[in-house]
C-alpha cells in the first residue's frame, strides 16, 4: 500500500467530521479522499502524502458545502457539535467520569467553542493530528512563520478561553 | 502545548467511530476499490474494438445478406446484379444511421454522456467502424456487381454508391431532426422508396444512365458526401454538446 492508510484514515475522519458534522458524509469523504489519493498521486515522501490527502480532503470539504448538502455553515457546525457533545458528555459523566474530568472537559470546550473556525481548525490539524507545520503551510498556502503565528494566536485565545473558565491557572499552579 | 491539553483536546475534537473502515481497508488491500481497478487508459484501437463488440448483430447480418445475395446472383445464376446490389445498399445505409442513432432512440443518451468515454468518443468510433465496414463491403459487392456487366469500374461504382450515399444523407437529415422510433420509421420509408426508386428509373428511364451524364452523377456523388459530412458533424456535435437542433 502506497502510504500508510491505517494510521491515516482515522485522522482524516476525524478532520472531516470536524468539518461536516456528519459521520457519514465524513466518512464517504474519507474514503473519497484516499481513493483520489491512489489515483493520482504517487507521493515519495510522507510528509507529501500527507500534504496530498489533507489538501484533497479540505478540497472534498469545501464541494460538500458547496453543493449544499452540508447546511451549516463550517463555524456554527462545529461550535453545535461541541455543544451536544458537552451535553453527551455530561450525561455519560454521571456514571462513568469523575466530576473533575467532566469539568475539564466541559471547560475545554467552551474554550474551543470562544475560537474562531480557522484557529480550532490549526489546533486540531496541529496539536491533536500532530501535522508537521510544513505540511500545514502547503496545506494552507501561506509560510510556515505564518502558521507558527496561527498556532501561537490560537492557543493563546484557547488558554484564555480556560482561564476564564479557571481551569488553566489551577493547572499551572499544580 | 502541554500534554494534558492536548489530551483534552483530543477529547475535544473526538469523532464517533468510524462505521465502514474496516471494510474499506479489506477493499483496498483485495484490490477492489479504484485504485486497485484496472487503468482508465486503453489504446484507441483498443477502444475500438470494444464498441465494435456493442454493434447490434442484425447489423452485420444485414450486410452479410447483401453480400451473399450479391453472390449468389453473381457467382451461382450468373445474372448481372449491378442493379439489384445498387437497390440494397440502402439498407446498409439504413442500418448504419440507425447504429449511429441508438442511443438517441432508446433514450440513453444522457446516461451515455456521462459515462467513462464520452458519447461524441463512442458515436465517433461506431461510425469509424460501419463506415470502414461498408467501404469494405462496396469494395467486395463492385467485382460481384461488374461480373456480368460490361460497365466501367468508375461507373459501376458510382451508380452502386450513390442509392447509399442518398439514404445515408436523408437518414441523418431525419434522426437529426425526428427524435426516438419515428425517425428511425421515417428513414426506414426513406431507404425503401430510394431503393424502388433507384431499381424504378434504371427500368423506366434508362438514357440517364448512359456515360455522357456520367459527370453529373459524380457532382451528385460529391455534393451527397459533402451533405452526409456535415450531417454527420451536427451529430457529433449534439452527442458533444447533448442538445438537439430544432
Amino acid at each position: 500500500m502506497p502510504a500508510d492508510v491505517t494510521g491515516q484514515y482515522d485522522s482524516i475522519y476525524r478532520y472531516c467530521y470536524f468539518k461536516l458534522k456528519s459521520r457519514e458524509t465524513a466518512e464517504d469523504i474519507t474514503q473519497e479522499t484516499f481513493l483520489r489519493y491512489f489515483e493520482h498521486y504517487n507521493c515519495e515522501t510522507a510528509e507529501q502524502a500527507l500534504r496530498c490527502l489533507y489538501t484533497i480532503a479540505r478540497n472534498l470539504c469545501v464541494d460538500e458545502y458547496r453543493r449544499g448538502d452540508v447546511l451549516l455553515l463550517p463555524q456554527q457546525a462545529w461550535k453545535e457539535n461541541l455543544v451536544s457533545e458537552m451535553s453527551g458528555q455530561m450525561a455519560r459523566g454521571v456514571q462513568d467520569l469523575q466530576e473533575e474530568q467532566i469539568l475539564t472537559g466541559i471547560a475545554v470546550r467552551k474554550a474551543l467553542a470562544a475560537l474562531e473556525a480557522e484557529e480550532a481548525e490549526f489546533l486540531l490539524l496541529r496539536h491533536v493530528n500532530e501535522l508537521p507545520v510544513s505540511v500545514l503551510a502547503g496545506m494552507f498556502g501561506i509560510s510556515r512563520f505564518s502558521v507558527r503565528r496561527k498556532l501561537l494566536a490560537a492557543a493563546k485565545k484557547f488558554k484564555g478561553g480556560l482561564r476564564k473558565e479557571g481551569i488553566y491557572e489551577t493547572e499551572m499552579e499544580k | 502545548m502541554r500534554r494534558k491539553w492536548k489530551n483534552e483536546l483530543k477529547k475535544a475534537f473526538e469523532a464517533p467511530p468510524p462505521m465502514r473502515k474496516e471494510k474499506f481497508l479489506e477493499g483496498l488491500s483485495s484490490g477492489t476499490k479504484r485504485d486497485k481497478a484496472p487503468p482508465f487508459e486503453i489504446t484507441l484501437a483498443e477502444f475500438v474494438l470494444t464498441q465494435a463488440g456493442y454493434i447490434r448483430g442484425w447489423v452485420w447480418a444485414v450486410s452479410a445478406l447483401v453480400f451473399l445475395t450479391a453472390m449468389m446472383g453473381a457467382v451461382v445464376l450468373s445474372e448481372d446484379m449491378l442493379w439489384e446490389i445498387a437497390a440494397l445498399t440502402p439498407f446498409l445505409a439504413l442500418v448504419a444511421v440507425a447504429e449511429s442513432a441508438r442511443s438517441e432512440n432508446y433514450g440513453m443518451a444522457e446516461i451515455e454522456m456521462a459515462t467513462r468515454f464520452s458519447l461524441k468518443s463512442v458515436v465517433l468510433a461506431r461510425l469509424g467502424i460501419l463506415g470502414a465496414e461498408n467501404l469494405l463491403l462496396l469494395c467486395l459487392l463492385l467485382p460481384l456487381g461488374m461480373r456480368n456487366n460490361p460497365m466501367e469500374p468508375i461507373q459501376a461504382g458510382v451508380y452502386m454508391v450513390l442509392p447509399f450515399l442518398l439514404t445515408t444523407y436523408s437518414g441523418t437529415c431525419i434522426v437529426r431532426r425526428i427524435r426516438g422510433r419515428e425517425g428511425m420509421y421515417l428513414c426506414g420509408v426513406a431507404a425503401v422508396c430510394v431503393s424502388f426508386g433507384s431499381y424504378s428509373v434504371r427500368q423506366e428511364s434508362a438514357w440517364i444512365f448512359r456515360a455522357d451524364v456520367m459527370g453529373w452523377w459524380i457532382v451528385c456523388g460529391v455534393l451527397l458526401t459533402a451533405g452526409i459530412i456535415k450531417q454527420y458533424a451536427y451529430i457529433v456535435r449534439q452527442a458533444r454538446e447533448g442538445i438537439r437542433a430544432a
